[in-house]
């Protein structure tokens, strides 16, 4: 800075002096190619850059040439482009083969007409899209997300004469008749699953203005969820999906108000008395008839982006309460029971016996471990002394607490906490010692519930053999299972649970360790309904699922049965009747704590719900596929579940739905009137762009010349 | 200019005396800004040389292309216009209120419509019942469609004679969203990329311009 200061205070003569001194100077020395100085160069020199802006400049520019930044990539108009991810209701969708994009189609009408029966809901859905556009649409997929645990039975769709209809085959016919619907050009698709739970459909040539009619039927199993059954039926269509500003202007607007009109009624059987029903977020009409509800959907041009929720709390009594539904079907009655526990249940009130065993093996290091930790510690700060328990840690090795299961005395708990705090992970994966142990003699009390919980998050290798041990062994023990982590074996810990005839829970996320094993040992606290039978007055009873687990508080039971409609003994007048029953806790005896129950149900012929036998099969089905992997006889039991599955329209390992064109004559109209369509080829060679380009680098090359050229003078003057 | 040609001077003389002057005489530094100008100067004529190249292809490739199609209108068969080509001249378009004359070539690829106008293959031909779709760029032999107005006539000529067509609709089309329809009826549709002259290509949306067949007296059927 002081030189240049210094220089600026030269008298500018001196300094043109001082120039030409140099200028003759760098003559002499250089050569020609130095020297082509002249009036103009010297002016740009004085833009002032130094030399790295210089080279930084240039690399960003030659950067530039080759990252060809093409301003036309982000179009607005792809926001509108749909990812199957967002699906979030039924939805008609064009498919753009030049792009391979996804756009929808409007949605015209709504139409749910739901029957819950139980925990069981029967949806029929139907939809009504119109294409709007002037041309026809060559391609578009119909999807729609399920929930978990249903199953779709039933799909039509209509485009004025076409009817494409979905039906089961077996997975072999199935693809035959795809192939050679698609041979001689029809519209045939299979229903593919596009994730796990959407469910989709092709159709091939809409036509201009077309209306287009989606009938889809699926089948639901209601959770139960602390103290309350929920429906849920998708509504929201995300806001970006609707086109703005386009209002319909429909050809047809007979019996369209609203070109988001939509309808839903729901036919609730509770099979319980209900303490409160609601809708979250919708205004409905609600009609009590003879132990039904009977939901309207209130407005019904009003179209919000929330999900229609229905809401009821089953009435809680002292007692299990008993609901049963019942459905006849080709000479088989169908059965649905359901047992809903008391409301509360003492938590002393039933003799325990609990062996916790953990897997503390290298895979659980970290998280898992520390959550299973706290989950363990909690659970045993919370026993009292009319308790008894051992804890089992394994890994190679197995090792016990206690030789024999002990009272939960204060200090035997603080032994506990010393032995669980104790754990560290490392080591192998070799649970059969340790479950062997855990239903030995001496950790089994007689007269307790006796309860085994089991966490790992490991797989298992001799699956078959563990399951024998565990059939052969678990006497009147019962084993709860606890998978942690996504790469625990599901699949094993779920069916050593039901051979267990306990219950599994499988914690995905390792950071909800510790809260959903809280919530699992504050349920096994309080069971309400202990060794569950049902017995019936007929043979050849079908009962799914075959083991029938404890009824634990906010947890009911679901058992289905298939039952021949004329009983042996001839009296077909006689519907025939079976008895649940159980030992319930009962708090007022503290010496016979165990009080036992149970209740006759008369079968009755006079309701008519339908689907229970379609919910009897997929028990049944899932149960035959369980079979299937744990080794039972291929040929058998694929025959059984491929003939369940015709029967009760499911979509099985072993059968598809393919829909199927009813109308091939009017789809082949439709194709031959369809226009075809090629995509845009490209529009422009580009070249103006590497034009552009290429001037500014040589000149900027230039630029560089002259100020090296100008720098190097500078330096030799000094 | 005499004055401000001083003031200059001093600036860059400042300018030398303020970074390390030493810097700029090492062997390093000479070599390094040498390379760069090199590299600057390479890059920079090549792209200049490739659109030239671009532009020059599109030009002469359309001299090689008329022959050809003077050939098969003398003997009806296809000819390539140079041996290695893998496609041969199917029409001449002209439109005579812009006295622009171009020769459409078959296929409507990429490389193809680097030498000329090209025609959809799964489109129809002149006088078929079904839509003849010819493209081309924005910026070579389409770069003056934008100046084609409604109602303007186009000549076509193909082997089957000479067709008219009058220009019944002007339309920019998001070629993401929208796909050329081609009708069952004798027209004629020409597409290229829109905007017009823009620096940048590879955009989605297209300019479609669609004319109807005129049923004139100089049309042999």
């Amino acid at each position: 800075m002081k030189q240049a200061r210094h220089d600026k205070s030269i008298p500018r003569d001196i300094r043109i002096s001082e120039f030409q001194q140099k200028l003759d100077h760098l003559k002499s020395k250089h050569q020609a190619e130095d020297v082509r100085l002249n009036a103009k160069s010297k002016m740009i020199n004085g833009l002032g850059l130094n030399w790295k802006d210089l080279v930084i400049l240039s690399l960003v520019m030659i950067f530039t040439t080759f990252y060809n930044v093409n301003a036309n990539a982000q179009n607005s108009h792809k926001s509108t482009a749909i990812n199957f991810d967002d699906i979030s209701s039924g939805m008609m969708m064009e498919f753009n083969q030049s792009t391979g994009e996804y756009h929808s189609l409007k949605l015209v009408q709504t139409e749910y007409d739901v029957d819950v029966v139980g925990l069981l809901a029967t949806v029929n859905l139907r939809q009504t899209f119109f294409n709007d556009q002037d041309a026809w649409i060559s391609a578009a997929v119909y999807a729609f997300p399920m929930a978990e645990k249903s199953a779709v039975y039933q799909l039509k769709m209509t485009l004025g004469e076409r009817v494409i209809e979905g039906e089961i085959h077996e997975k072999h016919d199935a693809e035959q008749i795809y192939e050679q619907a698609k041979s001689e050009g029809l519209t045939a698709t299979m229903v593919k699953q596009y994730r796990p739970n959407i469910f989709t459909s092709e159709v091939a040539n809409i036509e201009p203005q077309e209306i287009i009619n989606v009938e889809i039927s699926y089948q639901m199993r209601l959770d139960y969820l602390q103290d309350f059954y929920q429906l849920r039926l998708p509504m929201a269509i995300k806001e970006r999906y609707i086109p703005a500003d386009t209002m319909a202007d429909l050809p047809i607007t007979t019996n369209v108000s609203d070109q988001n009109y939509r309808m839903i009624d729901v036919n609730l059987t509770a099979g319980f008395d209900l303490f409160e029903l609601r809708s979250l977020h919708h205004n409905v009409d609600i009609i009590q008839q003879a132990g039904r509800h009977l939901i309207t959907l209130k407005d019904q041009q009003l179209y919000d982006n929330n999900d229609f929720v229905l809401r009821w709390y089953p009435t809680l009594e002292q007692t299990p309460q008993v609901a049963y539904f019942s459905e006849q079907q080709a000479g088989y009655n169908y059965s649905l029971l359901m047992v809903m526990p008391p409301h509360q249940v003492s938590k002393s009130s039933q003799l325990r016996n609990i062996t916790y065993i953990i897997d503390t093996s290298g895979s659980m290091h970290g998280k898992a471990l520390d959550q299973t930790k706290n989950a363990l510690l909690f659970a045993l700060s919370q026993m009292d002394d009319s308790q008894y328990f051992n804890v089992i840690d394994f890994d190679s090795y197995a090792r016990s607490l206690f030789t024999s299961s002990q009272a939960a005395t204060p200090d035997n708990i603080v032994r506990a906490l010393d032995f669980v705090d104790g754990f560290d992970a490392n080591g192998g994966t070799n649970m059969a010692p340790a479950l062997q142990i855990a239903m030995q003699r001496e950790n089994q009390k007689s007269g307790y519930l006796n309860q085994i919980i089991f966490m790992t998050d490991g797989a298992v290798g001799n699956e078959a053999r563990i399951f024998d041990q565990i059939a052969q062994d678990i006497g009147d023990a019962r084993l709860f299972t606890i998978a942690i982590g996504p790469a625990a074996n599901s699949y094993f810990m779920s069916k050593a649970a039901l051979f267990g005839r306990g219950t599994f829970t499988h914690i995905a996320a390792l950071d909800q360790v510790n809260e959903s094993m809280g919530r699992l040992f504050s349920q096994l606290s309080q069971p309400a309904l202990t060794d569950v039978a049902v017995t019936w007055d007929t043979p050849e009873v079908e009962q799914s699922p075959r083991y029938i687990t404890d009824l634990y508080l906010g947890q009911p039971l679901v058992i289905t049965t298939k039952t021949p409609i004329n009983n042996p003994t001839g009296k077909s007048t006689d519907p025939g009747s079976f008895v649940v029953s159980g030992f319930s806790a009962d708090r007022e005896a503290i010496n016979h704590p165990q009080k036992s129950w149970s209740q006759q149900i008369k079968l009755n012929n006079n309701q008519h719900t339908t689907g229970i036998a379609r919910l009897w099969a997929s028990n049944k089905v899932a149960e035959m596929t369980d079979d299937l992997m744990l080794g039972g006889d291929q040929a058998v039991l694929k025959d059984d579940i491929i003939e369940l599955a015709l029967a009760h329209h499911l979509i099985t390992e072993f059968t598809a739905m393919v829909a199927v064109d009813r109308n091939p004559d009017a789809s082949r109209m439709a194709r031959a009137r369809a226009a075809q369509q090629v995509p845009f080829p490209q529009g422009s060679l580009g070249w103006r762009w590497n034009l552009l380009v290429g001037m500014l680098l040589i000149s900027l090359a230039w630029m560089v010349n002259r100020r090296w050229d100008r720098s190097l003078l500078n330096s030799n003057a000094k | 200019m005499k004055p401000k040609m001083i003031n200059n001077h001093a600036q860059a003389i400042t300018f030398g005396a303020k970074v390390a002057p030493k810097a700029w005489s090492t062997p390093w530094t000479i070599l390094g800004l040498k390379l760069i100008t090199a590299a600057l100067l390479f890059v920079g004529s090549w792209q200049v040389g490739s659109s030239a190249y671009l532009l020059a292809k599109a030009h002469y490739a359309q001299y090689l292309i008329a022959n050809a199609w003077q050939a098969t209108l003398e003997d009806g068969q296809p000819h390539k216009p140079w041996d290695w080509a893998d496609t041969f001249p199917v029409a001449k378009l002209s439109f005579p209120t812009l006295a622009e004359t171009s020769y459409v070539l078959e296929g409507a690829s990429g490389r193809n419509m680097a030498f000329g106008p090209a025609r959809s293959i799964s489109s129809g031909m002149p006088g078929d019942s079904v839509a003849t779709v010819i493209s081309a760029h924005n910026d070579s032999h389409f770069n003056f469609l934008g100046k084609v107005q409604l109602n303007d006539l186009i000549e076509i000529e193909t082997i089957a004679g000479h067709f008219t067509y009058q220009v019944s609709d002007l339309r920019i089309i998001d070629s993401s969203r929208q796909q050329v329809t081609i009708k069952r009826q004798d027209e004629l549709i020409l597409t290229t990329c829109y905007p017009f002259n823009a620096l940048q290509t590879g955009g989605t949306m297209r300019y479609q311009l669609t004319a109807q067949r005129v049923k004139s007296g100089s049309d042999k059927p």
